[in-house]
């Protein structure tokens, strides 16, 4: 029954999030000038998608509301909703440092936390994975390639 | 430039030994892909994006062209071995090939999938050299008013073969549209949902948006659903079909070669669809239907040639009308753009080598797909042990390093985050992602093509009823729409989707 309702209010979060942005996305676009049929405006078709984007945001929503229950959606699982929390927010981690800090430590730290953690190796096979494969895409992507990568603090 | 000129000249192009490398990597790694659960086609293309970006234009095309239609070999194996579909277009060889695995005819089943994909595809590659020069020369004579309507029912398509209902279909695609409007508004030089980010001047950058949708969003999804996987790789044995096999998949695999070409012609249409059909069309025609289902071997073969067959179609409308009918071509269809090439009907004067270098790639990617997806079985059955938990985090990398290597800003990685979260929530609570990809791709020229018409009309919306082929490919989308909304076609759609 809570993951029942855990779905519904995602759902219900979703559903508001395409009213709120179609309602956005007209009134950006208005803005922009929907000008004249002879002389269309920037904003003339993103204005029409917006009131479609926000119509059917709202009726989903209202329908859901009446039912009072979630659609044929699979609950979540606290199992499953941790290890995606919790590589979003390594991830977000990762990114914010990448420039900061360089490719070459960060993605090591990443991908031994990611062996680690998630995958279930034990820490010191997962450091050694992930310094080979540190490495690997190092060699791969920057030194073969040519790829632009950030050196950060080893710069 | 005529067929076989221009074929010779493909060849001439296609054999340079970079663009042999180049082919050879798109095939095994659309092998690879199609073979791995989790990694669709898109994804692996969105990957591969950046890495083709300093190379030739033709060698980059052939890569990712390789990528495709290699995955639909690569989907087969992971069907028939462990039940798992590698890719959308192999969920019908789950069925019959599993079963035939389970009965300890694994070896029949790989082999007839592999064969009947390069009979479908070898075909199709013939075929389409012989009917994309026409098609271009007709297209040459479309106005924009044909490509208003060529457009929306592509879009339309998309949406009606999605999964998940209609109404979260217009939703993504609608989304798509507006966010392929982002950036300086070429007619007026306005800026448009920029949010005075510089970053977003020249609008959403593909390759941060296609990795976000499709790599970080499929990473988040796998990594909640822990699938478990029942590996057949004991019983595979002998891999040569009997003759009583061949007698049996003869018929199936010549019209599967046809029927998915038809398919994957339309606007919308591709793999997916026509393996379903296929499946439909010999399971409507066997003598004994009762034993589909249970390892029909007719189940196998026509499926698995029509999505190579529809894949490699799925071409024609990319190339010779610049109109991608999936989202899959809707990515190689950004590919070119970054490469500075327009695909189009003028494609084939402008860009020879690129046009006939890819078709005749495909040519080549056919043979090297047979040899690698026969007697390289075994390694495909290693990669599959490898436990996902590996996998995911270079998948990360891959991700990062393909937008970083590209763009090179921080911006844009905080972007792609922010796609693979919306997308992962999308996804989770039933709304199919590729109509907002070829909405992305797509929306840029219908606005340019929607406005000019209403310029060129000063105003009138009738401009939409005085061109033979918009107003027919109009009158096709809207009747799709209808359609669609009616109960036997709803049922037809969900059950679709429960086998999706």
């Amino acid at each position: 029954m809570q993951a029942e309702e855990g779905v519904l209010t995602v759902e219900v979060f979703i559903k508001a999030a395409w009213t709120a942005a179609g309602l956005a996305v007209v009134w950006l676009a208005w803005t922009l000038g929907i000008g004249r049929l002879d002389e269309p405006g920037p904003g003339l078709m993103s204005f029409w998608l917006g009131i479609l984007i926000a119509a059917i945001g709202a009726w989903q929503l209202f329908a859901l509301l009446a039912a009072r229950q979630p659609s044929a959606i699979e609950p979540w699982t606290r199992g499953g909703v941790l290890r995606v929390a919790t590589v979003v927010v390594l991830l977000t981690v990762y990114i914010l440092l990448f420039e900061v800090v360089g490719f070459v430590l960060t993605t090591f730290v990443l991908l031994t936390v990611l062996f680690g953690v998630l995958a279930g190796i034990r820490w010191h096979w997962a450091v050694v994975l992930g310094a080979v494969l540190t490495s690997a895409n190092y060699g791969l992507f920057k030194m073969l390639l040519g790829t632009q990568l950030p050196t950060g603090i080893f710069g | 430039m005529g067929i076989a000129d221009g074929l010779i000249a493909g060849l001439e192009v296609a054999a340079l030994p970079a663009n042999l490398l180049f082919c050879f990597a798109g095939v095994f790694l659309g092998t690879l892909i199609g073979v791995l659960p989790g990694i669709g086609p898109a994804t692996a293309m969105a990957l591969l994006l950046p890495i083709t970006v300093g190379a030739p234009p033709a060698s980059g095309i052939i890569l990712l062209a390789g990528i495709y239609y290699g995955s639909m070999y690569g989907g087969s194996t992971t069907s028939i071995l462990i039940n798992v579909p590698g890719e959308a277009a192999s969920v019908m060889t789950c069925i019959e090939g599993h079963q035939m695995a389970r009965q300890g005819r694994a070896g029949p089943a790989l082999a007839l999938a592999a064969i009947g994909s390069f009979v479908a595809g070898t075909l199709a590659v013939v075929a389409l050299s012989v009917i994309a020069a026409p098609i271009a020369r007709a297209a040459v004579l479309l106005g924009p008013t044909d490509y208003v309507g060529l457009m929306v029912l592509g879009l339309v398509m998309v949406m009606v073969i999605s999964s998940g209902s209609i109404s979260n279909a217009v939703l993504t695609t609608s989304f798509g549209i507006v966010l392929g409007l982002v950036g300086v508004d070429t007619m007026s030089g306005d800026q448009r949902f920029t949010f005075g980010f510089p970053q977003l001047l020249e609008g959403v950058d593909v390759i941060t948006l296609v990795v976000g949708l499709f790599g970080i969003s499929e990473v988040l999804q796998n990594l909640e659903n822990t699938v478990v996987r029942s590996l057949v790789a004991d019983k595979i044995g002998r891999i040569m079909p009997s003759r009583d096999d061949w007698r049996r998949s003869r018929g199936p695999i010549a019209r599967g070669s046809v029927l998915g070409f038809i398919l994957g012609l339309l606007p919308g249409g591709g793999a997916v669809l026509a393996s379903f059909a296929s499946y439909a069309v010999e399971k409507r025609i066997s003598r004994e239907p009762e034993k589909f289902g249970k390892g029909a071997l007719e189940g196998l073969a026509g499926p698995e040639s029509a999505n190579n067959s529809a894949a490699t179609a799925a071409f024609i409308p990319l190339l010779t009308l610049g109109i991608p009918p999936n989202a899959v071509l809707g990515i190689l269809l950004g590919a070119l753009m970054i490469q500075g090439i327009s695909p189009g009907p003028l494609m084939m004067i402008r860009n020879p080598d690129v046009f006939w270098g890819v078709v005749a790639s495909m040519y080549i990617g056919n043979v090297m797909l047979l040899v690698l997806n026969l007697p390289l079985i075994g390694l495909w059955i290693q990669i599959l042990r490898i436990p996902y938990g590996v996998l995911f985090p270079l998948i990360l990398i891959f991700c990062v390093i393909g937008v970083y290597g590209t763009v090179g800003s921080i911006f844009h990685l905080g972007l792609m985050l922010i796609f693979g979260v919306a997308g992962y929530l999308l996804r989770r609570t039933g709304y199919d992602l590729a109509p907002m990809i070829l909405g992305f791709v797509l929306g840029p020229l219908l606005e340019v093509n929607i406005r000019r018409s209403l310029i060129a009309s000063d105003g009138d919306w009738s401009f939409l009823l005085t061109r033979p082929v918009g107003l027919v490919c109009l009158i096709a989308a809207a009747l799709l729409l209808v359609a669609s909304t009616m109960p036997a076609i709803r049922a037809g759609r969900a059950a679709l989707q429960s086998e999706d």
